[in-house]
């Protein structure tokens, strides 16, 4: 699948050194969360002293720095694209949150560059969160799309699973 | 409010034991020949600052009482002057906490290896 992404973007990607650094900007929204919780990779400016905390600020929103690796999402034919995020679990409220989803949330990764970042340069919306686990150092979260080829056609059929009652 | 170093202490570094130097926030890949690549990774990293100070055993205690108590274990950071722009910096107790050796009589050498946060 073919992208466009700005120049700079793809000048900083390919050079021999450069300068601009690739953030990457996780949103996970639900009903039940009052505002997304926003986390950045990178800590491009400080935004408090106490507690000492460090952000990106994209396109007016505040994004919290929280050290993640993310591996993106494949492109794969056969089966739904799956992405794969591993969070420094060192402050243990991103586990409370987790925790308190009775359904999938849905995620947002957007790449972005530290010299301009409120131009998105590389999205990939639309994500759900299908599997979260953690250990004292690590929160990792599998996202994927919701797999509409993991869906029986016909949608109906009269067998003993779905119709007990008949057999 | 970030706490500050406390006004009794000491805010010069002895030159012997003295080391600064930059955050190194750069990822390098290397390749098969040539220059290896380089790009950065991160807008911020913390700088390292090492040194020695001498202090009497009442500094001491006013020290290890703002360790444990005001900083909690030393977890949070604090501001500290810089040793040569003299201004005020951010800095948080890095891979040690502060260690300490006798020089005889009520004076001892105290080791502190800070992070200079950006």
């Amino acid at each position: 699948m073919s992208r466009t992404v700005s120049l700079t973007f793809r000048e900083a990607m390919n050079s021999q050194e450069s300068a601009d650094v690739i953030i990457a900007l996780l949103t996970i929204s639900h009903p039940s969360y009052a505002e997304p919780l926003r986390l950045s990779s990178d800590p491009t400016t400080r935004l408090s002293e106490t507690p000492i905390q460090y952000g990106t600020v994209s396109r007016g929103e505040t994004y919290l720095f929280c050290p993640f690796s993310a591996s993106l999402p494949d492109d794969v034919g056969e089966r739904a694209p799956t992405a794969r995020l591993m969070l420094e679990n060192v402050s243990r409220d991103l586990v409370t949150l987790i925790r308190s989803m009775p359904s999938p949330a849905s995620a947002t990764i957007e790449l972005v560059l530290a010299s301009s970042p409120d131009a998105v340069e590389i999205e990939y919306p639309s994500f759900q969160v299908r599997n979260a686990s953690y250990n004292a150092n690590v929160l990792t979260l599998e996202l994927s799309i919701d797999a509409l080829t993991d869906e029986p056609f016909p949608a109906g059929t009269f067998n003993p699973s779905s119709f007990p009652g008949l057999f | 409010m970030v706490d500050a170093w406390p006004a009794s202490l000491p805010s010069y570094l002895l030159v012997d034991g003295y080391s600064e130097g930059i955050g190194d926030g750069r990822v390098r890949s290397q390749t098969d020949m040539g220059p290896p690549k380089v790009r950065r990774r991160s807008s911020a990293m913390p700088k390292t600052l090492q040194g020695r100070m001498l202090m009497t055993g009442a500094q001491l205690a006013t020290l290890q009482s703002f360790v444990e108590t005001t900083l909690v274990g030393g977890s949070l950071p604090f501001t500290f002057t810089d040793p040569v722009t003299r201004g005020s910096i951010l800095v948080r107790f890095a891979g040690s906490l502060p260690s300490w050796t006798g020089r005889g009589g009520d004076t001892y050498a105290v080791a502190l290896e800070l992070e200079v946060l950006p």
